[in-house]
């Protein structure tokens, strides 16, 4: 196998892995993982393997300017957006990594249910600057959580949920999955449903252009309610249309396809790092 | 909304740095990657 090149994207790639590739017979380089297409393909040229650690998007016509390369991998799951595989034969090979990050997603997105929920930044920050909150808030123990879209994210979240707060499990999946019978949560028959039924949605949808693009809108948002909650963990121009059209705080672009933060509620939080626990957080109703 | 580098845990990463080794090596040696990606229409 002497000979053969792999070239790696990205900062995150571990040495160990980097040693198993060369205990192969491979010899191993980095590249940034910001580089355009024109950028990646002048460093693959002669490469025989490439591993696509980046946020390179990379076009089918790309893999044309390859002729050596036999092999790319992306890391993650989605890799449609990332990696596009021509629709006819190809001398490469394609590969992924699937749900290898379900679980780290899951742990983020119910980091963030909970900060929604008990409004840890809001008091905090709120601390910090001096002001005292006695303002209840629910507990994720006594709120209804609603899964759509009970895939590898969904169904981890759904897990820990469940099983570190109690917390009530609604869900919605496109397709029926006898196996989801058994599990300890009550599924609904509409997206509309769901909303109606959860005080707080995580949205966990795949995305597939063109065909669940802007899902959630006003109406389903007015489901939720003012007391509701939103995690969109998908894509998110596959999720939320903009109820108004109007510029989202967080400076979006206005109108569709979608803003990550609405401008009415339910409210919805950007991520923040939370650094410190509040002196009151056994104030929940 | 969840940021796409939600998925960086060094579990995650690591997770995923070995499946890619393992598809590397698999195509290397000539065999079946063990996570193949296919076009999808």
């Amino acid at each position: 196998m002497s000979g053969r090149r792999v070239v790696v994207s990205g900062a995150t790639f571990p040495r160990s892995a980097r040693h198993a590739l060369e205990a192969g017979g491979l010899t191993v380089e980095t590249i940034p993982g910001d580089l355009d297409e024109a950028g990646v393909i002048e460093a693959l040229r002669g490469a025989w393997g490439y591993v696509l650690g980046g946020s390179e998007r990379m076009s089918a016509k790309a893999w044309e300017q390859l002729p050596g390369l036999e092999v790319a991998c992306f890391m993650g799951t989605g890799f449609k957006t990332f990696m596009e595989i021509p629709d006819g034969p190809s001398p490469v090979r394609f590969t992924y990594t699937p749900h290898a990050n379900a679980f780290a997603v899951a742990e983020f997105a119910l980091a963030q249910t909970l900060d929604l929920v008990r409004s840890i930044t809001r008091t905090v920050d709120g601390v910090a600057a001096g002001r005292w909150s006695e303002r209840a808030t629910p507990s994720l123990g006594s709120v209804r959580l609603g899964i759509a879209g009970l895939g590898h994210i969904g169904r981890e979240l759904a897990r820990m949920a469940h099983a570190a707060f109690g917390t009530e499990i609604v869900y919605w999946n496109r397709s029926r999955r006898p196996e989801f019978d058994a599990l300890p949560y009550r599924a609904v028959g509409s997206l509309d449903e769901l909303f109606a039924a959860a005080d707080v949605v995580s949205l966990n949808f795949a995305y597939e252009p063109g065909g669940n693009d802007a899902v959630v809108g006003a109406e389903q948002l007015r489901a939720l309610g003012p007391d509701g909650f939103l995690v969109n963990v998908s894509r998110r121009n596959c999720s939320i249309r903009s109820p108004c059209g109007r510029r989202s705080p967080s400076g979006g672009s206005p109108g569709p396809p979608s803003t990550a933060t609405t401008s009415s509620p339910p409210r919805t939080l950007p991520t923040t790092p939370t650094v410190c626990s509040p002196s009151c957080p056994s104030a929940s109703s | 909304m969840t940021p796409h580098s939600a998925y960086l845990s060094t579990h995650a990463i690591g997770r995923m740095a070995d499946m890619a080794v393992a598809n590397l090596l698999a195509v290397a040696r000539g065999e079946v990657p063990p996570n193949e990606a296919v076009a999808v229409p």
